[in-house]
């Protein structure tokens, strides 16, 4: 009795750090350091904010995948039709190739960090790694290896506090703020950022593939509580690396006049207190994080495919047990690597991906939070009136986010002033 | 109503509101492209800026022993060509003629900043403080060029 509760805290204890591992993706890591770099700590709530509501989020999916133990997108078929369902699908699927892209091109910069080799070349070897990765590699141990390894990003946290940041100051910033603009172009500028840094948070895939991960590995309604701590705990602690990216931006790039726009700039700040271990240890923990959220974001890409088109899907049997699923995360990953390879600029592509995965969100959201709360389909296991609350706030609150994205984009001339 | 009634209704509204997008976006469009030139060469001075710096770090590191040479190489390559792109990103912004553009894109694949910055000060700069911000803008890039030129070679 002992030795099965010990494992199961064991197995809540590894879920919990999976989860934080594979919190920040490349567009996190970008708008936390820009962020701090141009406006001090003042965007710490942002994080906050979308901490709580990918955590609200991810506890629906997971909990209509525990209930219903059917896929998401195929209940979003039958409640709104296919035409009506392929409009999210779409929408979904655009957002995941194009951070998808932005991962691989991330990847590929980090590979040229270390080898020097040319950058197309790399891109070229990411994409076959990926494939090769997700191939060969059962699905718990792509999620354990890429999201335990890229809990060596801790080395960020370590960095932000031998910065000696004015803790007080970080504190008053968790709740919003507004910090006097001399312009108003400062105060565009200050909602770009706030907006591409929730929009980078709440990225829709990580929800997608939480749910379907969880009926792949028959989850129960006797799991929706442990799944809640995980997502609450997990991302919780996850939330600790973007808010030390925002610090580094703060007190190591903005005494400076640096804004960094590229991962080399984030091992630099770590080259710069702890030399060449820590700059090892910063590009290894991006690696295995950007690299693990590209094979979420192709396999989620792929689940919502097969789903929604009624195929065989699933990570845990073999690729041809599930042909047209394999081909799609491959189709997802090529198409991400293409995009990559077109030649366009990688911190734009990181810049884009996180701007049209905010214009999406409402789509992505919406159904979650319907399906949720619909007793016909959730029964007693419908979302209580915290979750559906906070399930709409948010809702409202990327709603108008994706309203006011596009102009900010056009206004701020991609975030440059 | 019946539903097929309900159903064109339902498309009225999407053009309606595909129409309104569209007018707001290209309103915004004209709005950003009327703003001041003086901005957009801070905006510029600015970017410089923070690529000299970070150059300047990356070549202290590199001169403590903190990064190997490879790492600053190819950072600082793609520092560089980061900063190429915003370049001609606001300097398409700013110009938008098609010509102008092409000459952007003739400077691009010569590979030479200074001659883009060149050519960015000779035809964009005609604001009254825009002597000033171009003379701020070939210093810092030319401290920039110094920094990156005495990185070793590999």
């Amino acid at each position: 009795m002992k030795v099965a509760a010990t494992n199961q805290a064991l197995a809540l204890l590894l879920r919990i750090f999976v989860s934080m591992g594979a919190f920040v993706e490349v567009g996190a890591l970008t708008f936390s350091i820009g962020a701090g770099a141009r406006f001090g700590y003042s965007l710490v709530w942002v994080i906050v904010i979308g901490t709580v509501g990918i955590a609200v989020y991810c506890e629906i999916s997971g909990r209509i995948a525990a209930v219903r133990n059917e896929p998401l997108f195929a209940l979003i078929r039958q409640r709104d039709g296919f035409r009506s369902g392929l409009l999210t699908l779409v929408a979904v699927t655009s957002a995941n190739a194009l951070t998808c892209a932005a991962q691989i091109g991330a990847v590929a910069m980090l590979w040229q960090l270390l080898s020097g080799w040319p950058y197309r070349l790399l891109v070229l070897l990411a994409l076959i790694f990926f494939i090769l990765a997700v191939w060969f590699t059962p699905k718990e141990w792509i999620e354990r290896v890429f999201g335990l390894l890229g809990l060596m990003m801790i080395v960020f946290v370590t960095v932000a506090v031998s910065l000696h940041p004015r803790w007080s100051q970080v504190a008053a910033t968790a709740l919003p703020n507004l910090p006097p603009f001399k312009t108003r172009r400062d105060g565009l500028l200050y909602g770009y950022y706030a907006i591409a840094l929730l929009g980078s948070i709440l990225l829709p895939y990580k929800t997608y593939f939480r749910a379907s991960a969880a009926i792949e590995h028959k989850r129960k309604v006797s799991h929706i509580v442990p799944d809640r701590v995980t997502w609450i705990v997990g991302f919780g602690l996850g939330s600790l690396l973007p808010v030390s990216l925002l610090l580094i931006g703060a007190d190591f790039f903005a005494p400076r006049q640096i804004e960094p726009q590229l991962p080399g700039g984030a091992a630099l700040a770590t080259a710069s207190l702890f030399g060449i271990a820590g700059m090892l240890i910063a590009v290894g923990g991006m690696f295995f994080a950007f690299a693990g959220a590209a094979i979420e974001m192709a396999l989620s890409g792929a689940y919502n495919v097969a789903q929604f088109l009624g195929w065989r899907w699933g990570k845990l049997g073999t690729p041809r047990s599930a042909a047209r699923f394999a081909v799609s995360w491959i189709a997802l990953l090529c198409a991400a690597a293409l995009i990559v390879l077109t030649g366009l600029d990688p911190a734009r592509i990181v810049e884009c991906s996180v701007i049209l995965s905010v214009v999406i969100l409402p789509f992505t959201y919406f159904p979650l939070v319907v399906i949720g709360a619909d007793r016909r389909i959730m029964g007693d296991r419908a979302s209580g009136k915290l979750i559906k609350a906070l399930g709409w706030l948010y809702f409202m609150l990327i709603t108008l986010a994706a309203l006011a994205v596009i102009p900010l984009f056009i206004l701020t001339r991609v975030g440059k002033g | 109503m019946n539903r097929r009634g309900q159903r064109y209704l339902g498309i009225r509204a999407l053009i309606a509101i595909l129409a309104l997008a569209i007018a707001a976006v290209v309103g915004v469009i004209k709005l950003a492209g009327a703003s001041a030139d003086s901005h957009e060469l801070a905006v510029i001075v600015s970017v410089l800026r923070s690529d000299a710096a970070a150059t300047a770090v990356l070549s202290d590191a590199l001169a403590r022993g903190q990064t190997g040479t490879t790492f600053a190489r190819a950072q600082a390559a793609q520092q560089r060509r980061a900063l190429d792109t915003s370049l001609r990103q606001l300097i398409s912004m700013r110009v938008g003629a098609p010509l102008e553009r092409g000459r952007v894109q003739a400077m691009e694949a010569a590979g030479r900043l200074d001659v883009l910055l060149a050519l960015l000060e000779r035809d964009t700069l005609r604001s009254s403080d825009g002597d000033g911000i171009a003379a701020r803008s070939r210093e810092v890039l030319s401290t920039m060029l110094a920094i990156e030129r005495s990185l070793p070679q590999s």
